[in-house]
């Protein structure tokens, strides 16, 4: 199993505690954060392999931040999963036009959630 | 034209417009309320994700190891938490299929045991608790089914519910066989007896909200009219027969990956 360093984008500190524990359980490095502003800071001072960005977080929009990370050198090539949920119908096409390699829609199983991590980290 | 003549004229004019502008402002409030109950579902989905997390780490051990005593009442949680989720998700989609009309379903590869897996984790705890005799045929060697990866083990779970809710005595079976160009989930049960009528009725879409004046619970989550609607917008259906005897077969059917080549 390939092992990275996470970050977790999500207000909602229930579910970021809880990616990141489970994350950390199954040997990945889990940090967490809950705004986008101090996500995009944090993916250019850290050298994270992937971020799990919320769609949906106060002040800035996860795609917002999407681009932001798209747009800068420094971050460009983070693996992006974009979390929404299913009744925004438009997200999941917004996410891949905002540059994410792949989204996961809430909630979602521990199973999914790696199932995707492993698929978007072996793609070069 | 006489007086009277264009004074009716007028009058069905000014009635016409008064049509319009009464359904235009109905549309405004329908698409207001579809928004806002999209919202409050998203809203709802937010701690149902949390609790769902926190309930599959603590069975997986993340946060050190459960003690066995407490292990049935997880179980017993996360099946619920399930199906508060089932229910939200379809609620969701009903709001998108009749208010905003922007259901968008994918037809996706998936095989036969990935969606069994994630449809049976909690069902079968369930089943136990409730003194239900579960069984599982599956025939080997089934094929991958072209099914939206985000419902279809809840419709699967949704018809299980059903089978649970509406058996009468004995077993619920599950047998997933092939059929032609598709993949049959039949759940097989014990039910009332129902007319011809009554069993065309149950598949339609708003029969959980039919009148009724006998208090009898007529359906589960938002009913198996939803399911057989999100099964036909992918090509797949939902038919449910009842035997004179209450013998009943839910089945779920979806195409077989490569069918429709």
């Amino acid at each position: 199993m390939i092992t990275a360093k996470i970050l977790i984008v999500e207000d909602e500190p229930a579910i970021a505690d809880n990616l990141a524990a489970l994350l950390t359980a199954k040997g990945h490095k889990a940090a967490t954060c809950c705004e986008g502003a101090e996500g995009v800071e944090r993916a250019r001072k850290e050298n994270f392999d992937l971020i799990l960005l919320d769609v949906m977080l106060p002040r800035m929009s996860g795609f917002d931040v999407c681009k932001m990370l798209r747009s800068d050198p420094k971050t460009t090539k983070i693996k992006i999963i974009m979390v929404t949920g299913l009744g925004r119908m438009g997200d999941v096409e917004e996410a891949f036009r905002a540059g994410a390699d792949d989204y996961l829609i809430k909630p979602f199983d521990s199973a999914r959630l790696f199932k995707k991590i492993e698929k978007v980290l072996a793609t070069p | 034209m006489s007086h009277a003549a264009s004074f009716f004229a007028g009058l069905l004019a000014g009635a016409a417009i008064a049509v319009l502008f009464v359904q235009a402002a109905y549309r405004r409030k329908a698409a207001l309320f579809g928004r806002l109950f999209s919202f409050a579902m998203h809203e709802l989905n937010t701690p149902i994700t949390a609790v769902n997390m926190t309930i599959l780490n603590l069975l997986s051990d993340v946060f050190g190891e459960l003690p066995a005593p407490l292990k049935p009442w997880i179980e017993m949680t996360r099946e619920q938490v399930g199906r508060l989720n089932g229910l939200v998700g379809e609620v969701r989609d009903f709001v998108h299929m009749e208010l905003h009309q922007d259901l968008r379903i994918e037809a996706v590869e998936m095989s036969v045991d990935e969606v069994l897996d994630e449809a049976l984790v909690s069902i079968r705890r369930g089943m136990e608790q409730a003194g239900v005799d579960f069984g599982l045929i599956k025939t080997e060697a089934l094929p991958a089914i072209l099914c939206d990866p985000e419902r279809a083990a809840r419709c699967l779970s949704s018809i299980l519910f059903h089978a649970r809710k509406f058996r009468s005595g004995g077993p619920i079976t599950l047998a997933v066989s092939r059929e032609r160009d598709a993949v049959r989930f039949s759940v097989l049960y014990l039910g009332p007896r129902l007319s011809a009528d009554e069993i065309e009725k149950s598949l339609e879409l708003y029969y959980p909200a039919t009148p009724r004046k006998d208090q009898v619970m007529g359906a589960t989550g938002m009913g198996l009219g939803l399911i057989r609607r999100i099964a036909r917008l992918i090509g797949g259906d939902l038919a449910l027969r009842v035997e004179e005897d209450g013998r009943a077969t839910l089945s779920l059917s979806y195409a077989a990956a490569g069918a429709r080549a």
